[in-house]
């Protein structure tokens, strides 16, 4: 399945969260979880049903694939397409922009005066 | 050792999901659910699934039905239809042959000639029809 170039924005917290988990590394469903929760220190924690609802999500956008064990035992791992890259980095350079923006405008808002 | 009922429940609950997507991730989810709920708590996992698998079941639902094949394939295949087509086609002749003073050619009108011009043409596409599905069924048979 080859990505699809339209990215919709802004991307989900949840999704946004497992494609920044995966962009270091492929991981298992329950790697996804536990890295997702350590990159927002334990502030976000996805449940199975959110995570693999983001998942077949993302696998049909072509932005996540998934790579069939060698083993029964052997859990499925996921890994991030070039297409997911792009899509994590158009949102993260978004973000960028507008906390640059929210900063700048909080640095020059004046505090009311008590009428 | 018995089974929590927290596990049970789950395992109902993934029932819930639309049939293609528990094939696909049914299972990892049913081996997840002890780590995740030594980490997050039961109840907050299954609280989870039961909203995701709702969102699953709705989003199957909003999937439009795949498009039938057009007529002509069906014309083909079916010879059921080509006799059902063959009768409506009849029909429509049998009404303009009504409404066009049928059987009395000295109560014909002048504007009641291109209306004689179609219903030979719609006879002899009836003809034909009729024989292409006697054909049809021959060939079966």
């Amino acid at each position: 399945m080859e990505a699809q170039s339209k990215i919709p924005s802004p991307l989900s917290p949840a999704a946004l969260q497992i494609l920044a988990a995966l962009a270091t590394e492929d991981l298992h469903g329950y790697g996804i979880i536990q890295a997702v929760s350590a990159q927002s220190q334990g502030r976000i924690r996805i449940g199975p049903g959110t995570l693999y609802d983001n998942l077949k999500r993302l696998m049909e956008q072509g932005w996540v694939r998934d790579l069939k064990p060698a083993s029964e035992n052997d859990k499925r791992l996921y890994r991030l397409t070039a297409a997911g890259k792009a899509a994590l980095s158009c949102e993260i350079s978004r973000l960028d922009d507008l906390v640059r923006q929210t900063k700048r405008c909080l640095q020059g808002m004046k505090p009311r005066r008590a009428e | 050792m018995t089974e929590p009922i927290s596990r049970k429940l789950y395992r109902r609950v993934l029932l819930l999901y639309p049939e293609p997507f528990r094939h696909e991730f049914g299972n990892e989810m049913l081996n997840m659910f002890v780590e995740c709920g030594a980490a997050q708590g039961s109840w907050h996992v299954l609280a989870d699934v039961l909203i995701s698998a709702a969102k699953q079941q709705i989003h199957y639902l909003s999937i439009p039905a795949p498009k039938s094949a057009p007529l002509y394939s069906e014309i083909a295949w079916s010879p059921n239809l080509a006799r059902i087509l063959a009768v409506a086609v009849f029909g429509v002749v049998l009404i303009a042959n009504v409404l066009a003073g049928g059987g009395k050619p000295e109560a014909r009108e002048p504007w009641t000639v291109p209306c004689a011009r179609t219903r030979s043409i719609a006879t002899q596409t009836t003809m034909q029809l009729i024989r292409f599905n006697s054909e049809n069924w021959a060939h079966r048979e």
